[in-house]
C-alpha cells in the first residue's frame, strides 16, 4: 500500500515512530521490547487481535535465545523498508525492529477465527467428498495438496490490489498446464489495476475474455476434489485469500451442465444425469416460449384433443398467453429471490404460500391458466436441476428474452432467438478456448466425454480443449 | 477485419451442405417433376456431378492463387479495369442472392406456416440474424454451422425414416423409359441450386489448408446429393411424380404425412427450425461474401461501418425484388442461366484465362 522508500533508523524509538505514522496510530498496534541473547534491544510490533497468541507468546518468550539470523517460525524474511514492515504488519505478521544495523524481520503468526472445513452449501453431494474450501487460503492449498500430493503441482503466489493486497494463489500442473495459458493468465493478473480486490468475482471480472457478457467464462467452485479434476486436465486454479470459491479456467459452455458427482456414480447413471440437465436446460429456457408459440399463432400443431383441453382451461382467462408467462415466470423468480433471502425456516412458509396459495388463487380467480402454471412451474424446477452458477441465471434471464419473441414471431423467433444466442456463444472464448467446444468446434470423441459420462478407463487422453502440453493420462496399452 | 481468420475443413464442409441443402430440398420434388416426372432422381445425380465439376473450377482458382478471394482473383487476372467492372458485378451478385434468399426465406413461413405475421418482420427477422453473425466474423458462424449441420441432417434423415411404411417404391418404375437424354433438360436449375456454393470462392483462403481440404468440399457435394436424392426419392415414392408436382412445398406435405403412436402429427415445427437454420447460414454466408468483396472491391479499412447500409439495402431489395412466389418459382426455372452465369461461366472462363497466363504451371511449380 506504501510504496515509498523509507529506511529504519538506528534510534529504535525512531523506528517505531515511523511505524506508528504508515499505520496511522492505529490503537491495536502493539509494540514490546525485547532483548537478543547479544543483549541487543529489539521492538516486536504487531496488531493485537490477528494474531496466533500461542505463536506469538512462543516468539516472545524465545526472543531471547534468538541470534542475529535465526528466526523459528518459517515465512521469515528480511525487511528493507518501513513500508514494507507495515504491509506484514497488516497482513498479519509479527515485526522485529532492529537497531545494529537498523533494520527488521517479519515473522509469521497470523491466527484468524475461521470456520473449518465443512461440506460446502452451493455444490452439496450424494455420493462423494464432502469436504469445501474455505476462507483462508493457506488452509485452501494445503486441501488441495491433500487431494493431490504430486510434486508437480505449482503453486504462485501474488499480491492484488493497490490496497488490500490480497494473497491470491494460482495452481497449475508442470508438465501438463500449457504454459502459454499459464503466461496469459499472469499477464492479465498484471493488469489488475484495482485497489481492493474481495472475492473472487472481482477477479473473474478482470480477467475474463469477455466483459460485457452475462455468461460465466470462467468456472468457481468450492470443492477442492473439483479443482484437482480441472488441474489434471490441463486447466489452471486461481484461489483468492478470504474466499471459499475457486477460480477455474479455461471454461466452456457444455461444462455448466457438469457436477462433481457423475464421477462418483456408475457411468450409465451419471451419463443419465448429465443428459437429463442439458435437457432441463433447455426446457428451462424455451418451454414457455414454446408454448407461448404454440398458443398464439400454432395451434393447428396441438394434437386435438390436447387443444381442446388447453382451449377450455384458459377459456376465463382475460389475458393473452404471452401477459400469463410474463406474470408467471416473473412471480416465480420473486418467490425464488424470497426462499433464498429468508431465513430456510420462514424460506419454506414462502414457497407454501406462493406456490400453493397464490397459484391455486390465482388459477381459481381465473387471472392464469392451470397450464400456465404447469408450464412455469416445470420450467422453474428444471432451472434447479443446474448448478447454482451464473450459468443458471443466463439460462433463468434468457427465458424472458425467448418468450418475447414468440410472443411477435411464434416458432420463428424462437428458432432466430436460439439462432443468434449460439452465434453470440461461438464468438466467446475463454483464454483462447472456443467457448461452444467441443461441440463447435465439433470433436465427437471429446463431446462424448461432456455430455455423457464416459467410463474412466476410456479417459486415456486429455482434453485437447485445453491444450495440455501431455496429451496422455495414462498410456493405453498396457491393460 | 478478418485478417487471421481461420476456419477448419469441416466448417467449410458445413457451410456448403447447409447453404445448398436449405432452399433445394424444399422445391425439388416438385420442380425436378415437372422436367423428368419420376426419373427426378436421376437429374439429381446429373446436378451432383455438375457441383463437383463447379466446386472444382472453385479449388482449381483457389490452388493458383491460395491468398485471394475470388474478387482479388479478378483483378489480378483481368486487370484493375475490367477485373474491377466483373468484380463490382460480382459484388452486386452476392448481394442480389441474399435478397433472393432473404425472399425465399420470408416466403417460405407466410405459405408454410403462418400468414398472419407480416412478411416484413420475417424479412427483418433473417437480416438481422444474418447481419448479426457477419457482425461477430467468419469463425463464429462457422462454428455455429457445425451444429447446425446435424440438426439439418438428422432432422431430414428422421423424416424420411419414420415414413418409410407409407413409400411406394412401385411409383418410380418404369426407370429412364425415355432414355438418360431427355430427363436432363432440368439440369440448369438442380445445378444452381448446386452451384450456390459458389460463396466459397471468397471463403477459401481462409481454410486452413489441409491436403483433405478438397475430399471435405466433394464430401460436402455428395452429402447434399444424397440429401436431395432423399427428398426426391420420397416425395416421388409418396405421391408419385403428378402429384408432387403440383405442390409448392413438396417437403412440406411430406411431413404433413407424419403420424407417430397414432396421435403425434404435424411436425413442422421441426421444419421451421430446419429452415430458420439453414436461411441463416446461408444469408450469412452470402452477406458475409458481398461486405468482404466490398472491402476487397474498394479497399475498406472498416467494412464493419459498412454492414448496417447494406443489410438495410438488402432488406428493401428482398422486398421489391418480386411480387411474389410465383414470379420467384418462375425466375429460378426460367431464368436460372442469370445464375450459372456467376456461379460457373465467368468463373471458369477466368481459370482458363488464368491457366493461359501461366499462373497454373507458376503454383504447380511453387508447389
Amino acid at each position: 500500500m506504501n510504496r515509498g522508500q523509507t529506511e529504519f533508523k538506528e534510534d529504535l524509538r525512531a523506528s517505531v515512530g515511523i511505524l506508528k505514522e504508515l499505520m496511522q496510530h492505529s490503537d491495536d498496534l502493539v509494540f514490546i521490547d525485547r532483548e537478543l541473547a547479544s543483549g541487543e534491544p529489539i521492538k516486536i510490533a504487531y496488531v493485537h487481535g490477528l494474531t496466533d497468541d500461542r505463536k506469538l507468546e512462543y516468539l516472545l518468550a524465545k526472543a531471547k535465545e534468538f541470534g542475529d539470523a535465526d528466526f523459528p517460525f518459517g515465512s521469515d524474511d528480511r525487511l528493507s523498508t518501513a513500508e514494507q514492515a507495515a504491509d506484514c504488519l497488516a497482513a498479519g505478521q509479527a515485526v522485529l525492529l532492529f537497531s545494529d544495523p537498523p533494520g527488521a524481520a517479519a515473522i509469521d503468526v497470523l491466527g484468524v477465527q475461521l470456520r473449518g472445513v465443512e461440506e460446502p452449501s452451493s455444490e452439496s453431494t450424494v455420493k462423494g467428498p464432502r469436504s469445501g474450501f474455505t476462507e483462508s487460503l493457506t488452509n485452501n492449498l494445503a486441501l488441495v495438496r491433500y487431494f493431490c500430493p504430486s510434486p508437480q503441482l505449482k503453486v504462485q503466489h501474488r499480491k492484488i490490489g493497490r490496497l488490500s493486497r490480497t494473497n491470491i494463489a494460482v495452481l497449475s500442473v508442470a508438465g501438463v498446464t500449457n504454459p502459454r495459458i499459464l503466461e496469459e493468465l499472469h499477464l492479465r493478473l498484471d493488469e489488475i489495476t484495482t485497489d481492493l480486490l474481495l472475492g473472487s468475482t472481482t477477479i473473474e471480472e478482470w480477467i475474463a475474455d469477455n466483459r460485457g457478457t452475462m455468461f460465466p467464462l470462467l468456472e468457481s467452485t468450492e470443492r477442492p476434489d473439483r479443482v484437482v479434476g480441472a488441474l489434471m486436465d490441463g486447466r489452471i486454479a486461481v484461489m483468492v485469500q478470504g474466499t471459499p470459491f475457486v477460480v477455474l479456467l479455461p471454461f466452456v459452455f457444455l461444462q455448466a451442465f457438469q457436477v462433481g458427482e457423475d464421477y462418483s456414480w456408475n457411468y450409465y447413471i451419471g451419463s443419465m444425469l448429465r443428459l437429463l440437465r442439458i435437457f432441463c436446460g433447455l426446457i428451462g429456457m424455451l418451454l414457455p416460449a414454446f408454448y407461448v408459440a404454440t398458443i398464439t399463432f400454432h395451434h393447428e400443431l396441438v394434437p386435438t384433443a390436447l387443444l381442446q383441453s388447453i382451449a377450455a382451461a384458459k377459456e376465463p382467462v382475460p389475458f393473452p398467453a404471452v401477459v400469463e408467462s410474463f406474470a408467471m415466470m416473473f412471480a416465480f423468480e420473486i418467490m425464488r429471490e424470497a426462499g433464498v433471502r429468508m431465513p430456510k425456516q420462514i424460506g419454506q412458509a414462502v414457497s407454501i404460500v406462493g406456490a400453493l396459495i397464490l397459484g391455486q388463487a390465482a388459477v381459481e380467480a381465473g387471472i392464469v391458466s392451470p397450464i400456465m402454471v404447469i408450464v412455469a412451474a416445470l420450467t422453474g424446477i428444471c432451472t434447479f436441476t443446474l448448478p447454482p452458477t451464473a450459468m443458471n441465471y443466463a439460462i433463468r434471464l434468457l427465458q424472458f428474452g425467448m418468450t418475447f419473441l414468440a410472443s411477435i414471431l411464434g416458432y420463428v423467433g424462437v428458432v432466430a432467438g436460439i439462432v443468434v444466442l449460439l452465434t453470440y456463444l461461438a464468438s466467446l472464448r475463454s483464454f483462447g478456448v472456443p467457448y461452444l467446444g467441443p461441440a463447435a468446434p465439433f470433436n465427437a470423441l471429446e463431446l462424448t466425454d461432456v455430455v455423457i459420462r464416459r467410463p474412466a478407463t476410456w479417459n486415456v487422453k486429455r482434453p485437447t480443449l485445453f491444450r495440455a502440453v501431455n496429451p496422455y493420462r495414462f498410456r493405453g496399452g498396457d491393460k | 477485419m478478418e485478417r487471421q481468420v481461420t476456419i477448419s475443413n469441416f466448417q467449410l464442409m458445413s457451410l456448403i451442405v447447409i447453404s445448398t441443402i436449405g432452399a433445394s430440398s424444399l422445391y425439388a420434388p416438385a420442380a425436378l417433376a415437372r422436367y423428368a416426372e419420376r426419373n427426378s432422381w436421376y437429374l439429381v445425380i446429373a446436378g451432383g456431378l455438375a457441383g463437383i465439376l463447379n466446386m472444382f473450377v472453385f479449388l482449381a482458382l483457389n490452388r493458383m492463387y491460395p491468398d485471394k478471394n475470388l474478387i482479388r482473383i479478378f483483378k489480378h487476372v483481368l486487370g484493375p479495369w475490367l477485373g474491377g467492372l466483373l468484380a463490382f458485378a460480382f459484388v452486386c451478385y452476392f448481394m442480389d442472392i441474399t435478397a433472393w434468399v432473404l425472399r425465399e426465406f420470408a416466403h417460405f413461413f407466410i405459405i408454410a406456416l403462418n400468414p398472419i405475421i407480416p412478411q416484413s418482420w420475417y424479412l427483418a427477422v433473417g437480416v438481422i440474424m444474418g447481419a448479426y453473425a457477419v457482425s461477430r466474423g467468419l469463425e463464429a458462424f462457422s462454428r455455429v454451422s457445425e451444429i447446425v449441420l446435424f440438426v439439418i441432417v438428422f432432422a431430414f434423415l428422421g423424416i424420411y425414416i419414420v415414413l418409410i411404411s407409407q413409400y411406394h417404391p412401385e411409383y418410380l418404375l418404369p426407370v429412364l423409359e425415355n432414355g438418360w437424354l431427355e430427363p436432363l433438360s432440368g439440369i440448369v436449375p438442380v445445378a444452381t441450386w448446386l452451384g450456390d456454393l459458389m460463396f466459397i470462392s471468397m471463403m477459401l483462403n481462409h481454410v486452413r489448408r489441409t491436403k483433405k481440404t478438397a475430399a471435405f468440399a466433394v464430401g460436402a457435394v455428395t452429402i447434399t446429393t444424397v440429401l436431395l436424392l432423399l427428398s426426391v426419392l420420397s416425395c416421388t415414392m409418396m405421391f408419385g411424380a403428378k402429384t408432387a408436382a403440383t405442390f409448392t412445398y413438396p417437403s412440406v406435405s411430406l411431413i404433413q404425412n407424419i403420424r407417430l403412436f397414432r396421435y403425434i402429427e404435424r411436425f413442422d415445427a421441426a421444419l421451421v427450425a430446419v429452415w430458420v437454420m439453414s436461411s441463416f447460414i446461408k444469408i450469412s454466408v452470402y452477406l458475409w461474401a458481398t461486405l468482404q468483396g466490398l472491402a476487397d472491391l474498394m479497399k475498406l479499412e472498416k467494412p464493419r461501418l459498412f454492414l448496417v447500409p447494406l443489410s438495410a439495402g438488402i432488406y428493401v431489395c428482398a422486398k421489391f425484388k418480386i411480387w411474389g412466389l410465383i414470379e420467384l418459382g418462375t425466375f429460378y426455372e426460367k431464368q436460372a442461366w442469370f445464375f450459372y452465369l456467376f456461379q460457373f461461366v465467368i468463373p471458369a472462363l477466368v481459370l482458363s484465362i488464368a491457366w493461359l497466363r501461366g499462373d497454373g504451371q507458376k503454383a504447380e511449380v511453387g508447389a
